[in-house]
């Protein structure tokens, strides 16, 4: 039986973005269903989604991307997918990239699969101290998990059935990208990454200057080292 | 000898102890997070009553001005208050959270439902 695949998208204000998202999901994965959670967007998000014919699952009031993308997992437990795909909704992600990071889910090689900048012959570019904050962030991470993991924070990620399962229910909320790795690994899941080729984002420049993304980075390594001492759920797999 | 103002430290700590428990008759405060204050307004009481116990233990702690005990008491007491009232508030925030995504699956289902009902 063919896998069914739940792409979530997590939007917040992106109504200049998110049909251009789904187009392009449209283009390449025809049959796939997909889902936008919109985190109380103050522009019509919302209204761009139904416009495109697609799904949308409104929140209430802002919970963050941690919570926008555990609704999706929510959603994706209680209908039974069998892998979810988080792409966010500001167009980074390209969606001729989704299926490298489906693949090894599809072969059974893992349960959890994050596209990575960093991997392989990608050149992305970012500011020297935003480059020693991944950097560090990935040497923490590393050590913890005992295997390579070079881009923590990125959203582009793929999840098998018990991955989603264990997500819907203990989905991390301040630090989620980084944090769901090590909470991840200490359940016993096994996690890849693949190289995939991510888009500067077009609108906007990033808010976080040299001494924000040091202090993120201190955040983000005490939040890790915390989860690392949590115990592991017990689960059926 | 009872002092003036012991008179004054054994009422108010009284008042402290009746208001929270006329808070909870009132139903205006559970009695999941009185226990807190009860116990802080009894420990009042006993300091109140008991005037030496500040001087006893600062003499065993190697405190020389004796009401700096009483400070860090106080201190002390705030500092768990605050802890426990941050413990509170996370778990109203993971609740807050789990209502709003049930609101927003509970909304897409329904509007589904309509669609087929149409």
């Amino acid at each position: 039986m063919k896998p069914r695949i739940l792409i979530i998208i997590p939007a917040y204000n992106e109504s200049e973005n998110i049909g251009r998202v789904i187009d392009d999901i449209r283009e390449h994965l025809p049959d796939t269903e997909l889902i936008v959670v919109n985190d109380c967007s103050s522009d019509d998000t919302e209204a761009a989604v139904i416009r495109a014919g697609e799904k949308v699952l409104s929140l209430p009031f802002n919970l963050g991307i941690g919570g926008a993308v555990q609704t999706g997992l929510r959603y994706a437990r209680d209908r039974r997918f069998d892998i979810a795909l988080q792409v966010d909704g500001d167009g980074q992600h390209p969606a001729s990239e989704i299926d490298k990071i489906i693949a090894p889910i599809l072969d059974s090689k893992a349960d959890v699969v994050i596209g990575s900048r960093f991997l392989g012959e990608g050149k992305f570019k970012s500011s020297f101290s935003r480059r020693i904050g991944i950097r560090i962030i990935s040497l923490f991470n590393s050590i913890l998990t005992g295997r390579k993991i070079t881009d923590n924070t990125s959203g582009f990620r793929a999840y098998n059935k018990a991955a989603i399962a264990f997500l819907a229910d203990y989905y991390p909320q301040d630090y989620p990208e980084p944090v769901a790795i090590i909470d991840l690994f200490k359940n016993g899941f096994r996690i890849i990454e693949v190289p995939v080729v991510m888009r500067e984002r077009e609108a906007g420049i990033s808010s976080i200057g040299a001494f924000g993304s040091m202090y993120y980075m201190i955040k983000v390594v005490v939040a890790n080292l915390i989860a690392f001492t949590r115990k592991s759920i017990s689960r059926e797999k | 000898m009872v002092s003036p103002f012991q008179v004054v430290a054994i009422v108010s700590s009284l008042l402290i102890i009746l208001f929270v428990i006329s808070l909870i008759r009132k139903r205006k405060l559970r009695e999941e997070y009185s226990i807190l204050w009860i116990i802080g307004g009894l420990v009042l009481i006993v300091f109140s009553i008991w005037r030496d116990l500040v001087d006893i233990i600062a003499r065993m702690a190697g405190v020389a001005y004796p009401p700096a005990v009483l400070l860090l008491i106080g201190i002390f007491f705030a500092v768990l208050m605050f802890l426990h009232f941050t413990v509170v508030i996370s778990r109203q925030e993971d609740r807050n959270k789990a209502l709003a995504q049930e609101i927003a699956l509970l909304k897409n289902r329904i509007k589904e439902l309509e669609k087929k009902s149409e």
